[in-house]
């Protein structure tokens, strides 16, 4: 039934039987009629911004990598930074960089892409009083505090979970300038080996002079410099299209557009993957079983070593979790396996380790023993920390959306089995639930993923755990863990950074401020109809997605 | 007030012949007495769970996760696990009281406001009859899932796992809301044919006062139509829970009901795992098989032309 039904849709979404697309009745066949065949459908959930440095989070991410190019991009396969926008990128003493810029390359409006285009996006991001996601990133550069004045006193802030930074008269990096214009010089506050490696991310994408100018307007028709380009507004509730930008420089995609489908709320992709209309999808954990044991369907499935991380991260600002061996004890306490039996197998593997394997310097397994299923040593640990707070409920904070409920009732049914505590579950919108975490107004421990930004163990490290007890979302500060990073940063070659940063991840690993449970593993179907689907290990975001620029349709 | 003893306590012992009548019709009927046990049963579960299982519906361990009945009945997992590894057995039996008590609470909240605003429109007639008489025309007018999709939206996304009245409140609001006319149009025709009726214009000659009359004279015989068709309603509200459960709304996971068994139970029957479908669906179809059976039977007994 399944065959037939998705050669249907299929046949109708290449356009030869019209007829056919009408029997189908599904508005998304209509549009692949319509626009010739060459359009991916793809899914994505809540975007929270489509200008770089203001979404931070995979959605925006994975729909942003498509529309703009940065200065490197990496590679799929090996994950090494290779020249894109960039023609050449140098260092004498790793503090003071000096960026080539290739010449002749413009946004999709016209405008040049050139030295300036990334400095007026990097200080845009860096301005503190923007309150961007992404402000962080800017901090290793030259000026970067200047932009950044201690926050105002709480009573002061318009919306009482976010600090209001204050307008400061300084509203460029100092470190930044530009020689001439295709040169972009980055003076850097201290030496940092893996500054190269960061450019392929959206913090440090260009953004169009149009763009800034309007930014409302901007974000639902953003000005990018990559293959695809919005020609209608993006809907957050419905997606949108993005056709190919005919006058792209670079490697033209072989597709002519792609449709992002939103779901949220806990939607899946599935039912609409099984009837053609979504072409690449996860299949959640009640359709697991089936899926891998349909012939038809096991041809066309992509399993690889995921890069995203699942992890339980505690509130250490909240004084019940103040105690290591508590956070300990918990996360000895989850059964990962058990777990995994419940939400499908294959979907992610156990993690002890902060890195995954899959990223250069990963794979250590600082966590050890805490993170494998041991109810002895979870109850030893809880006794240790002067047991559970009587009557107290462990509240899991999470956000709500795909199956993330059901994945971390399983977390919490193991911990509430093995410690005899309650727990409940407090699920919240991506957005909202960002927002709340960021502001540390959590009581309980809570979701925490991450996918690479770039393929160095120091984004695993630092973006998280990083940049204070008041900046991160855990509150964790550990006077030796940032002189590990800033020794780390400072080092001669990218191969001592490496071995740096998992020295540093070892005293991470010390204070346990979130319990590492799964790595994905990569799981996805594709759709008969394409073919050359690669998963990229940084770019691709959760649930189903590919590499557009590769992707081919049959 | 010694004269008026005399009628009320006529009428007093007609009643009890009555229903002594129909009680005695019912039990001899196979259907009926299957119907009893299988309520019984039902009612028991709801009342005491424990009687049926030993195991904490709230204890779940994700190894044992989705293990079909293979036993049947007897073993660690008499009904299997379901997709978390809980006791299915346990689940089935504890999600049994928010039904039942749904259903009851719904039950008894519309048949007493449907009988009270009936017996008024009836009794007093005029604008006041108008007034009941038009809300309750559009209120029919509007379909209970439709209505009770709506008013539910309003509380969409609030799961509960609290107390029973958290869990099924709004749930059981968007049922009494959009139930309660059935029972209203029955009290208000029973009401007017019985207002006219001799012993009530004699109670009135008497001196009795509007309630009196109303609640002693013409309530007894108001709640007999009614009475016939309440079972069937329970049913009937069962059924529009689950329905509710599985759009999304009405009992919210992760509280259990039937409908919130059911709707989790679509999720995996099509990966193979039919009896966490299969259970909870054969369970509510009996229950209401019990309630429909056991209605029909009380209207017939209950009702005086068919005897």
């Amino acid at each position: 039934m399944r065959r037939t039904k998705m050669a249907v849709a299929a046949v109708a979404a290449t356009g030869l039987a019209v007829s056919l697309a009408a029997c189908t009745g599904d508005e998304s066949d209509l549009d692949g009629g319509e626009g010739g065949g060459g359009i991916v459908q793809m899914q994505v959930g809540e975007v929270r911004s489509l200008i770089p440095g203001g979404s931070g989070e995979s959605e925006g991410f994975r729909i942003m990598h498509n529309l703009y190019d940065g200065l490197v991009y990496y590679d799929a396969v090996t994950g090494d930074p290779d020249y894109l926008v960039a023609e050449d990128i140098s260092s004498d003493d790793n503090q003071t960089w000096t960026i080539k810029i290739k010449d002749g390359l413009t946004f999709q409006n016209g405008e040049p892409v050139d030295a300036e285009a990334f400095i007026r996006s990097w200080n845009r991001t860096a301005y503190g009083a923007n309150a961007l996601p992404l402000n962080y990133f800017f901090s290793t550069i030259a000026g970067y505090e200047d932009l950044n004045p201690p926050p105002l006193p709480e009573e002061e802030w318009d919306d009482p979970d976010t600090p209001k930074i204050p307008e400061s008269d300084v509203k460029e990096l100092s470190g930044l300038s530009a020689p001439d214009p295709l040169t972009l010089q980055v003076e850097l506050s201290a030496p940092f080996i893996g500054f190269p490696t960061m450019l392929g991310y959206e913090a440090f994408y260009p953004v169009a002079e149009e763009c800034l100018a309007d930014t409302a307007a901007c974000e639902l028709v953003p000005i990018g410099n990559g293959p695809f380009k919005f020609e209608e507004p993006y809907d957050l509730e419905a997606g949108g299209t993005a056709l190919k930008w005919e006058d792209y420089p670079g490697e033209q995609p072989s597709i002519d557009g792609v449709r992002w489908h939103v779901y949220l709320d806990g939607a899946n992709c599935w039912a609409d993957y099984l009837t053609g209309d979504i072409d690449v999808c996860r299949p959640p954990a009640s359709d697991y079983e089936s899926a891998v044991n349909d012939p038809d369907l096991a041809e066309r499935r992509i399993v690889q070593d995921g890069t995203s991380t699942l992890v339980l991260a505690f509130p250490l600002y909240d004084d019940t979790y103040a105690d290591v061996n508590l956070r300990r004890a918990i996360s000895a306490a989850i059964d990962r396996e058990g777990v995994l039996n419940v939400i499908g197998p294959d979907r992610f593997n156990p993690l002890d380790s902060w890195v995954p394997a899959s990223i250069n310097g990963g794979g250590q397994g600082f966590c050890g023993e805490y993170c494998t299923y041991d109810p002895d040593l979870a109850n030893d640990l809880l006794e240790e920390a002067g047991g559970w707070p009587e009557g107290e409920k462990l509240r899991i904070w999470v956000n709500d959306s795909a199956d993330n409920l059901d994945v971390f009732r399983a977390i919490g049914d193991s911990i509430a089995e093995t410690l005899s505590i309650e727990y409940e579950i407090v699920p919240m919108e991506w957005t909202d639930f960002l927002a709340e975490r960021e502001a540390h107004n959590l009581d309980g421990p809570f979701r925490s993923g991450w996918g690479p930004d770039y393929n160095l163990n120091e984004n695993y490290l630092e973006p998280v755990y990083g940049g204070g007890a008041a900046t991160n979302d855990q509150g964790y500060e550990n006077a030796d863990y940032d002189a590990k990073i800033a020794e780390a940063a400072g080092a001669a070659s990218i191969e001592e950074a490496v071995q740096l940063y998992a020295e540093a991840e070892e005293i991470l690993a010390g204070d346990m401020p979130s319990a590492p449970i799964f790595v994905e593993q990569v799981s996805y179907f594709y759709s008969e109809r394409v073919d050359n689907v690669v998963v990229h290990p940084i770019y691709s975001g959760p649930g189903g997605d590919a590499e557009l620029r590769d992707i081919v349709i049959k | 007030m010694s004269e008026l003893t005399v009628p009320t306590g006529q009428a007093e012992a007609a009643q009890t012949s009555l229903w002594k009548d129909a009680f005695r019709t019912m039990r001899r009927r196979p259907d009926v007495i299957l119907a009893t046990l299988i309520l019984l049963f039902v009612f028991a579960m709801a009342a005491f769970p424990t009687l049926f299982t030993d195991k904490d519906p709230t204890r779940c361990i994700g190894r044992e996760a989705r293990q079909r009945p293979d036993t049947w009945f007897t073993g660690e997992h008499p009904l299997g696990t379901d997709a978390f590894g809980c006791d299915f057995a346990a689940t089935i039996v504890h999600g049994t009281r928010p039904t039942i008590v749904l259903a009851l609470t719904v039950i008894v909240a519309t048949v007493v406001a449907g009988l009270l605003l009936g017996v008024l429109a009836g009794y007093f007639g005029g604008w006041l009859d108008a007034l009941i008489s038009r809300v309750l025309d559009v209120f029919i007018v509007i379909p209970m899932l439709l209505g009770a999709i709506l008013l539910l939206s309003l509380f969409r996304g609030r799961g509960s796992s609290g107390n029973l009245i958290e869990t099924i409140g709004p749930a059981a609001l968007a049922l009494m809301i959009f139930s309660w006319m059935e029972f209203c149009r029955y009290a208000r025709a029973a009401t007017i044919e019985a207002k006219n009726l001799d012993y009530v214009q004699a109670a009135r000659c008497l001196g009795a006062k509007d309630s009196r009359i109303m609640f002693r004279h013409i309530l007894p015989s108001a709640i007999i139509p009614v009475t016939a068709v309440v079972p069937t309603t329970i049913g009937a509200i069962i059924v529009t829970e689950s329905a509710l459960a599985v759009l999304g709304l009405g009992v919210q996971a992760p509280a259990t009901s039937w409908g919130v068994l059911l709707s989790k139970g679509t999720e995996w029957a099509g990966g193979g795992y039919v009896y966490l479908f299969g259970i909870p669906l054969s369970l509510l179809i009996l229950t209401v098989f019990a309630f429909a059976a056991f209605g029909d039977a009380l209207r017939d007994a209950l009702d005086p032309k068919l005897r």
